[in-house]
C-alpha cells in the first residue's frame, strides 16, 4: 500500500515536471529564437571581421570572399530584422544604415536641433568594396560599428520587451510597411539581383519568428487569417523570376496591403499599447497604407485642434476660407494666399518658374509648392525650416519679399472687419490658454481651410483600397518607379514623399538641379544648408509628394522645369552630375537608368493615377467690411 | 427659505475655495526679471491645460484639499512622456495635446512650487523600490 502511494507520488512528480517543461519550452519558443538568432548573427560578423583581417585587400579572389561573406551576414541579418529595425532604430543605422551620414529631426525631437547620426555596416561595406581605393581599417571600423551595435539587442532594457505581446504586432506592423516600400525597392541593397533572394529569405525568417510568436502567445496569436494568406504571399514572391519583371503592384494589393489590414485589427482586438517613440505618428485605427489617415504629420487645426464638433469647425473653415482670400494679410492690401497659391491650379502657382516678390519686379528663388498633402511632411518649406503649417502662415504674412505685414498691424486691420473681430470672440472659448484674439488664431483658421482639399483619393489609392480597375500602363509604370527607375527609393508611399516608414521624419536629397534648362550651371541655392549649416545638406531639398504632380507644374525647387518629360530627362541622366556638373555630395546615382522612350510614357501614366479627385471651391462672394472704409476696396484673391 | 438659499451659497463657496488648487511659482533667483515674466505667462497657460487634460487622473487629496503632484524632472521629459506611462498612449496624442500644449504644461510643472506632500507615482519611485 505504501508503496502504492510511493508510486503515486513520483508518477505526480514526473508528470508535473514534465508539463512544466513543456509549457516553459513554449513559452520560451519566441524568446529563445531571438536570442539565437542575435547570437548567430554576431558570430557571423565575427567571422566576417576575421577574413578580412587575413585578407589582402588588393587581390581580386580575397575581394570576392568577403564579398560573399557580406552577402551571408546580410541574410544571417534578415533572421532578426523583424525585431531590431522596430525595437532600437539607432543602433540599426549602425548595423545596415544606408548612409554614412544623415540629418534627423524626427517628429518627437522636432525643438531640438537636428542630429548628426554615422551609419555603418553591412551595405555600407558592400558598397565601400566597389571603390577604387580601398582602406582595410575603414571596411573593419565599418564592420565594428555594426558588431558593436548588435550588442545593444541582447540588453534586459530590449528583451523585456519580448516578454509580452505589445511589441511585436509594432514589429510587424512596421515589417509590413517596409514591405509595402523598401524592401522590394532596392532601398538599401547595392545589388539588384540580390533584391529578390533576400526578400525570400527575409519573409520565411518572419515566417518561423510568427510559428514561435504563436507558439509562446496562444492568447494573442496571429490568427490563421493572416499566416494563410503570408504563405500565399512567399508563393508570390517565388514565382516571381527577376527583380525587373517584379509585379510590385499586385504584391502590394493583394498581399501586403490586406495583411497591413489584419494586423492593424489585430493591434485594436488584442489591445496592444506601444512604448516606443517608433509609432508616434501611425494611427492604430488606419485600415490601408493607401488611405490619407495612415499617419499624422501635422496638426492642421492649429490652436483650435481640440475643437470636434462639427458645426464650430465648419465655422473655423468659412473664416478660414474668407481670410485665404483676403488681401487685407499683405501689407499693400493687394496680395492674398490665394494670389499664389490660386486655388484653381491646385493650390499652386502654374504661371511661372517662381512666385513675383512682394516688390513686384523681381522674382523669388523657389517655386510656389501646393498645399494639397502638405499636412503630410513633419518639415514644412523646401528646405525644413518650420516645424508647424502655423509657423510657415505666420512667416509668409511677416516675409517683407512676400506679404510683408507687421503682426500687429495685420492683427489690428483683421479686427477692424466686424465679421472676423464677432467669429474669433465666439470662438474664443474654444483657446482657454488665450484671453484675447492673437496671430495663432488667425493663421490656424486658414490651415484648417485648406488642409480639407489633401482629404481626397487618386485613382492609384482607388485601385489599392477598392480593387477599381488601374490603367495597365500606369501598372507597369508603378512597377518601373518601385524597380528599374529608382524612384521609389526616395519617394515612398502613400504620400511618395520623403517621409518613409515609420512616418517620423522628412527626408532630403541632393540632386543637383541647375538653374535653368541648358545645364550650364548648378542653381545656387544653398537649400537644407540655410537652416543646417554641413558638409551634407549643401544644395539639399526636402522630398516632396508626387501626388498631383500632373497639376502642379513647374518642377524641382526652383521651378526650372516646365514638363514632366524634362524631369523624367533629369532623373534618367543623372541628376546635376550625370549632366557634367560639379556637385560633390549629390545623393542621386550619376548613371544612367537607362529608360526606355515606352518605359517613361508608362511612368507618366502611373505619375498621373496619382491625380487626386480634389473637390474645389469657388471663391467667396464678398469680404468681410472692414471699418476703415480705405480698406473695403480690397478685391477677392487678392492680385498677382 | 432666504437661508436656505443663503446656506447654499455659502458652502458652495467655501467648497470652492477649499477645493480650489492654489498655484505659486518658484522661479530661479538668477532668472531676469523680463524672462520670469515670460515664464509665468507661459506657465498659467501650462496650468489651464493641465487643469483640463491632465488634473484628473494626477490630482489626489488629502483632507478636503486637492493638490498637484509634486513630478520629478525626469517625469517631465516632454516627448517621452507619450510613451513612459501606458495610459498616456492612448490618452494623450498629439490630437488630444499638441508637443508645444505638452511644452507649455512641462514648464508650469517644473517651475510650480512643490510642496513635499508626496511624490508621483511612476518611473521614479518604481525605482526608488
Amino acid at each position: 500500500m505504501k508503496k502504492y502511494h510511493f508510486g503515486i507520488i513520483i508518477f505526480l512528480i514526473v508528470n508535473v515536471g514534465f508539463y512544466s517543461f513543456i509549457s516553459s519550452n513554449a513559452e520560451q519558443a519566441y524568446l529563445s529564437r531571438y536570442t539565437k538568432n542575435i547570437n548567430e548573427f554576431g558570430a557571423n560578423q565575427d567571422d566576417l571581421l576575421k577574413l578580412i583581417a587575413q585578407s589582402n585587400i588588393h587581390s581580386k579572389s580575397d575581394l570576392d570572399n568577403i564579398k560573399t561573406q557580406i552577402l551571408g551576414s546580410r541574410k544571417k541579418l534578415k533572421s532578426i530584422d523583424f525585431w531590431i529595425r522596430y525595437l532600437e532604430p539607432l543602433a540599426y543605422k549602425k548595423i545596415n544604415g544606408p548612409l554614412h551620414v544623415e540629418w534627423e529631426t524626427e517628429v518627437y525631437e522636432k525643438f531640438e536641433k537636428p542630429y548628426k547620426r554615422e551609419g555603418a555596416g553591412l551595405t555600407l561595406a558592400a558598397l565601400y568594396l566597389d571603390e577604387n581605393e580601398i582602406i582595410k581599417d575603414t571596411l573593419v571600423r565599418l564592420i565594428r560599428s555594426s558588431i558593436t551595435a548588435s550588442q545593444v539587442y541582447i540588453q534586459d532594457s530590449i528583451t523585456n520587451h519580448l516578454a509580452t505581446h505589445h511589441h511585436f504586432y509594432l514589429c510587424n506592423r512596421l515589417f509590413l510597411l517596409n514591405l509595402a516600400t523598401i524592401y522590394t525597392t532596392g532601398f538599401e541593397n547595392p545589388e539588384p539581383e540580390a533584391i529578390i533572394p533576400e526578400l525570400l529569405v527575409l519573409m520565411k525568417e518572419v515566417k518561423s519568428i510568427y510559428l514561435d510568436f504563436n507558439v509562446s502567445f496562444p492568447n494573442e496569436s496571429l490568427s490563421d487569417q493572416y499566416l494563410n494568406l503570408y504563405d500565399l504571399s512567399i508563393s508570390y514572391i517565388e514565382k516571381q523570376s527577376n527583380f525587373d519583371d517584379f509585379d510590385h503592384f499586385t504584391f502590394i494589393k493583394d498581399y501586403v496591403n490586406p495583411l497591413f489590414a489584419i494586423n492593424q485589427s489585430l493591434i485594436l482586438q488584442h489591445k496592444v499599447s506601444s512604448r516606443s517613440n517608433v509609432d508616434y505618428s501611425l494611427n492604430k485605427k488606419s485600415t490601408s497604407i493607401f488611405s490619407k489617415n495612415l499617419y499624422r504629420a501635422q496638426n492642421a487645426k492649429g490652436i483650435y485642434y481640440r475643437v470636434e464638433d462639427p458645426k464650430v469647425i465648419n465655422e473655423i473653415d468659412k473664416i478660414g476660407k474668407l481670410l485665404f482670400y483676403d488681401p487685407i494679410l499683405s501689407a499693400n492690401n493687394q496680395r492674398s494666399c490665394a494670389s499664389c497659391h490660386n486655388p484653381k491650379q491646385y493650390f499652386t502657382d502654374n504661371t511661372g518658374a517662381t512666385a513675383l516678390h512682394f516688390d513686384k519686379v523681381s522674382k523669388l528663388p523657389r517655386n510656389t509648392p501646393s498645399l494639397i498633402n502638405v499636412g503630410f511632411n513633419h518639415l514644412i518649406m523646401l528646405d525644413g525650416k518650420h516645424i508647424s503649417l502655423q509657423n510657415q502662415a505666420k512667416e509668409v504674412i511677416i516675409n517683407p519679399d512676400e506679404m510683408g505685414s507687421p503682426e500687429k498691424e495685420m492683427l489690428k486691420k483683421v479686427l477692424s472687419c466686424f465679421e472676423y473681430k464677432k467669429t474669433f470672440e465666439q470662438l474664443l472659448k474654444y483657446t482657454p490658454t488665450e484671453k484675447e484674439i492673437v496671430y495663432d488664431h488667425i493663421v490656424s483658421a486658414i490651415t484648417l481651410y485648406y488642409i480639407k482639399f489633401s482629404n481626397f483619393n487618386a485613382p492609384f489609392d482607388e485601385a489599392i483600397n477598392e480593387g477599381k480597375p488601374l490603367d495597365e500602363s500606369a501598372k507597369i509604370g508603378f512597377n518601373i518607379f518601385m524597380g528599374k527607375a529608382q524612384c521609389a527609393t526616395c519617394h515612398f508611399a502613400p504620400q511618395f514623399n520623403g517621409v518613409k516608414p515609420p512616418y517620423v521624419g522628412s527626408e532630403f536629397e541632393v540632386l543637383g538641379v541647375p538653374s535653368d534648362t541648358t545645364y550650364n550651371q548648378l542653381s545656387n541655392d544653398k537649400g537644407r544648408y540655410k537652416v543646417n549649416p554641413a558638409k551634407e545638406t549643401m544644395k539639399a531639398f526636402r522630398t516632396g509628394t508626387l501626388r498631383n504632380i500632373e497639376h502642379t507644374q513647374p518642377y524641382m525647387h526652383n521651378g526650372v522645369f516646365t514638363t514632366l518629360d524634362q524631369v523624367l530627362a533629369f532623373y534618367d541622366n543623372g541628376g546635376g552630375l550625370g549632366h557634367g556638373l560639379d556637385i560633390e555630395n549629390q545623393t542621386l546615382s550619376s548613371d544612367s537608368l537607362k529608360l526606355t522612350e515606352t518605359e517613361k510614357k508608362h511612368l507618366i501614366s502611373f505619375l498621373k493615377s496619382l491625380s487626386e479627385k480634389v473637390a474645389f471651391e469657388v471663391a467667396p462672394g464678398k469680404l468681410p467690411i472692414s471699418k476703415n472704409k480705405t480698406l473695403n476696396n480690397r478685391k477677392v484673391g487678392g492680385e498677382y | 427659505m432666504r437661508i436656505t438659499i443663503c446656506i447654499i451659497i455659502l458652502s458652495g463657496l467655501i467648497i470652492t475655495v477649499c477645493a480650489q488648487t492654489k498655484v505659486s511659482y518658484d522661479f530661479p533667483k538668477a532668472m531676469s526679471e523680463s524672462t520670469k515674466k515670460a515664464f509665468f505667462e507661459q506657465s498659467e497657460k501650462g496650468r489651464i491645460l493641465y487643469e483640463m487634460s491632465c488634473a484628473g487622473c494626477h490630482n489626489f487629496k488629502v483632507k478636503r484639499n486637492e493638490y498637484i503632484p509634486d513630478f520629478t524632472p525626469n517625469q517631465l521629459s516632454g516627448y517621452v512622456l507619450r510613451v513612459l506611462n501606458t495610459e498616456h498612449e492612448m490618452g494623450i496624442p498629439e490630437e488630444k495635446i499638441t508637443s508645444e500644449d505638452m511644452g507649455l504644461i512641462m514648464t508650469f510643472l517644473t517651475y510650480k512650487t512643490k510642496h513635499g506632500l508626496r511624490p508621483e507615482k511612476g518611473q521614479d519611485s518604481k525605482k526608488a523600490n
